[in-house]
């Protein structure tokens, strides 16, 4: 859910993945970091209804852990 | 204008007022920031003001309830999954455009689809293939594609029934 260009995201994960942070962590934190937005949440609900913003990132919140399990288990599944 | 926004216009230059009596360096350094904020914002303004040109111009309600409306269908949908994963610029930019064709009738859940796949930055993807490679770049881009899906559905669903629906 940080604020922050998306290629940081990349940078960071990799590297918390190098300093032995598990790839669901890692995976999770990307997906978060470029899905949710806690910071544009007020342009968001002023221009798109709050109902329709909050649920929205409520929902990629969640989505993102569930897609971190699911693409790591995936991934250990196929290599 | 509205009645609240020309208040805080109004708030924001009297506290720069008191700020410039206590600290004049300081409050023209601050004023120095806004202004070079402004600039940084203004190319993206710049963006924004474009894709509702276009879209007013160019985009009428009938096309969009034709293929991003309620009976668009699979087509509606192929057409927010590309159109989010090609979309570039700040998204504060697109929510403008997306408000506007909101109201020519574009489906709540194709908007949920297009800012969700936004997140999928094929400029960015090499990077990201470097870090974590090629076989889990594809797999996370798929559920991302597949969970935005989800996501439009349930979201139309929640604000279809919410207070006022």
């Amino acid at each position: 859910m940080a604020a922050g260009h998306p290629l940081t995201s990349y940078v960071l994960g990799g590297e918390l993945l190098k300093k032995g942070i598990s790839l669901v962590a890692v995976t999770a934190l990307l997906v978060s970091w470029i899905t949710v937005g806690s910071i544009q949440f007020p342009a968001e609900a002023l221009m798109l209804g709050r109902r329709f913003a909050l649920y929205r990132n409520l929902l990629c919140f969640g989505f993102s852990i569930l897609i971190a399990v699911l693409t790591v288990a995936t991934l250990q599944l196929l290599v | 204008m509205s009645r609240g926004s020309i208040i805080f216009l109004f708030v924001v230059i009297c506290l720069y007022a008191l700020a410039f009596l206590a600290n004049a360096e300081l409050t023209l350094n601050a004023l120095s920031f806004t202004t070079k904020l402004f600039h940084r914002l203004l190319p993206v303004l710049l963006l924004v003001f474009t894709l509702i040109f276009i879209s007013n111009l160019f985009i009428k309600p009938d096309w969009v309830r034709a293929n991003v409306g309620h009976d668009s269908g699979l087509r509606g949908w192929i057409i927010a999954v590309v159109g989010g994963i090609l979309s570039v610029g700040p998204i504060y930019a697109w929510y403008a455009l997306l408000k506007d064709l909101k109201t020519k009738g574009m489906r709540t859940a194709l908007i949920a689809v297009f800012l969700y796949n936004r997140g999928i930055k094929l400029p960015l993807l090499p990077l990201m293939i470097h870090y974590f490679g090629i076989t889990y770049t594809l797999i996370l881009a798929t559920y991302m594609t597949l969970f935005s899906l989800l996501s439009g559905i349930l979201v139309e669903k929640i604000v279809k029934h919410g207070p006022g629906h």
